[in-house]
């Protein structure tokens, strides 16, 4: 064998993940994946099952990135995921993936939080949501402390549902707005709402 | 299909889930490991025992998913078990070298067959009584002609794999939806169908079942892990495969994805006299047709990340 072929060799063998280094791997990076695949719409249950998937799939894998280089992780499981997401549906329900929208959803995703696993992002609107008027804050309460649906949520705020869609909606932004304020280095969030907006 | 308008919105939704609900992601490292050292052992390990769940397959919540599909999916859905179903015992056949006469025979009889039918029931299992789900008549063609007839939802599905095209039947309201082009994600499924893709593309281990009555006759069984390659649209699964011992011709099949649910098909007929028209793909008349595009992904493959 020649030395090239053997550093080759030594080199693939070091990049593949032994349990140790998957251990540590799954450590670092679980909580960031399993947030990626909440986002991808993923409900808890069916989270947790792609999040193993994902790290069992960077075990078998025969190449991966070096360690220690957590941004070439981050995206390398993000894709492992997203794959995973678009061919379990497809195979369940012969629903189409639209793959160019999934793609978009990468994109805001490491707009908004980038190679982090989400933690200032989550700080930063706790304190926001603490910051909220009271009637915008009783929305959030409602919606996501207490799972309240939209049509008791509009008895209970004097509103029509598509008046609560569009409150949600708006403390929503507002809650963009102000996460932006105080996370410098993510505008890309509030930016490319305001964008649309 | 899931709606991605709204990226920025829904990433702030899935934040206010989590923090809302002041609840941590869960720990999954333990978890995760002991799973990976299971995988890590499989290939010395004994092949589960049908019936028994696997711990993978288990947490996929598939009967909960069937219970919640729309109408119109649950056919989709049951066309991929279908599928899987049909792949599995051709892949049980054909890796099953000396497994008796009965199974050499019903392996002979298949590979000389060019067109079958059968029916595939979907039920609830573990309960000791059994809740159907979805049942489907399903007739295949070589090459490449599928047509599924879901008896409980009554809209039937025509696919050309060669083709590319796709019929679906909805009698009720005298309407034909035309899908042209299909595209690769959707016709996959579909290819495990034919015998010659079968051939090459799964590998089941088999283990002796015994002998026992099945459907009034008695019957010879073969059990297995049905494994797809990697990157196919399919988990593994449990089969059990039951022939009749003194004609070798199929009798039931049964699948097991998970404790809570499991598809049998039964009432095979080989080659059966069935008018071409039964695969056209040609709206019948009186029809009201309607023509949809589906949009294209990727056929699967890309599963290695590129790092």
């Amino acid at each position: 064998m020649r030395v090239s072929e053997a550093e080759g060799i030594d080199a693939a063998r070091e990049r593949a993940l032994n349990p140790r280094r998957l251990e540590s791997l799954i450590r670092e990076h679980q909580t960031a994946v399993y947030r990626y695949v909440r986002f991808l719409g993923a409900e808890p249950n069916s989270a947790e099952d792609y999040v193993q998937e994902t790290f069992l799939r960077a075990y078998r894998a025969a190449e991966t990135p070096g360690p220690g280089n957590t941004g070439a992780w981050r995206a390398w499981l993000r894709t492992a995921a997203r794959n995973l997401i678009v061919t379990d549906r497809r195979r369940r329900q012969l629903v189409m993936f639209d793959q160019e929208a999934i793609e978009k959803a990468e994109v805001a995703w490491v707009q908004v939080i980038g190679d982090g696993d989400g933690e200032d992002q989550l700080a930063a609107l706790r304190e926001c949501v603490g910051a909220l008027p009271p009637r915008q804050r009783q929305a959030i309460d409602c919606r996501y402390e207490r799972g309240t649906g939209r049509g008791d949520m509009a008895r209970l705020m004097g509103l029509t549902e598509d008046g609560v869609k569009m409150l949600l909606r708006r403390t929503r932004t507002a809650l963009a707005k102000c996460m932006e304020g105080k996370l410098a280095g993510h505008g890309a969030m509030a930016r490319n709402r305001s964008d649309r907006d | 299909v899931t709606d991605f308008s709204d990226d920025y919105d829904r990433l702030i939704d899935t934040l206010l889930d989590e923090a809302a609900a002041g609840q941590r992601p869960p720990d999954l490292t333990s978890r995760i490991l002991a799973r990976a050292s299971d995988t890590r052992k499989a290939p010395t390990a004994d092949p589960p025992r049908p019936g028994i769940s696997r711990p993978t397959i288990s947490r996929w919540h598939l009967l909960e998913r069937v219970r919640n599909m729309k109408r119109s999916t649950k056919l989709s859905s049951a066309a991929a078990v279908v599928m899987a179903l049909a792949a599995a015992v051709i892949g049980v056949f054909f890796s099953s070298p000396g497994s008796g006469v009965a199974f050499a025979a019903a392996r002979d009889k298949l590979e000389k067959a060019r067109t079958a039918s059968f029916l595939v029931t979907t039920e609830t299992a573990g309960n000791g009584n059994p809740q159907v789900l979805e049942t489907t008549k399903v007739f295949v063609r070589d090459p490449g002609l599928v047509r599924l007839e879901s008896q409980t939802t009554g809209i039937t599905m025509l696919v050309s794999v060669e083709d590319g095209t796709m019929l679906m039947l909805l009698p009720p309201q005298k309407k034909a939806v035309i899908v042209d082009p299909v595209g690769p994600a959707v016709l996959e499924p579909f290819r495990g169908v034919f015998l010659d893709a079968l051939r090459k593309q799964f590998d089941c281990a088999n283990k002796p079942l015994g002998e026992q009555v099945v459907n009034g006759r008695q019957a010879t069984g073969l059990g297995g892990i049905w494994r797809p390659e990697a990157g196919t649209a399919f988990p593994e699964f449990p089969v059990e495969v039951w022939v009749d011992s003194a004609t070798g011709e199929l009798v039931r099949i049964v699948m097991l994805p998970n404790h809570n649910m499991r598809s049998v098909i039964d009432t095979f007929v080989l080659d059966p006299a069935v008018d071409d028209s039964l695969f056209s793909l040609e709206p019948p008349e009186g029809y009201e047709v309607e023509t949809k595009k589906l949009p294209q992904v990727a056929p699967p493959g890309g599963w290695a990340p590129a790092g």
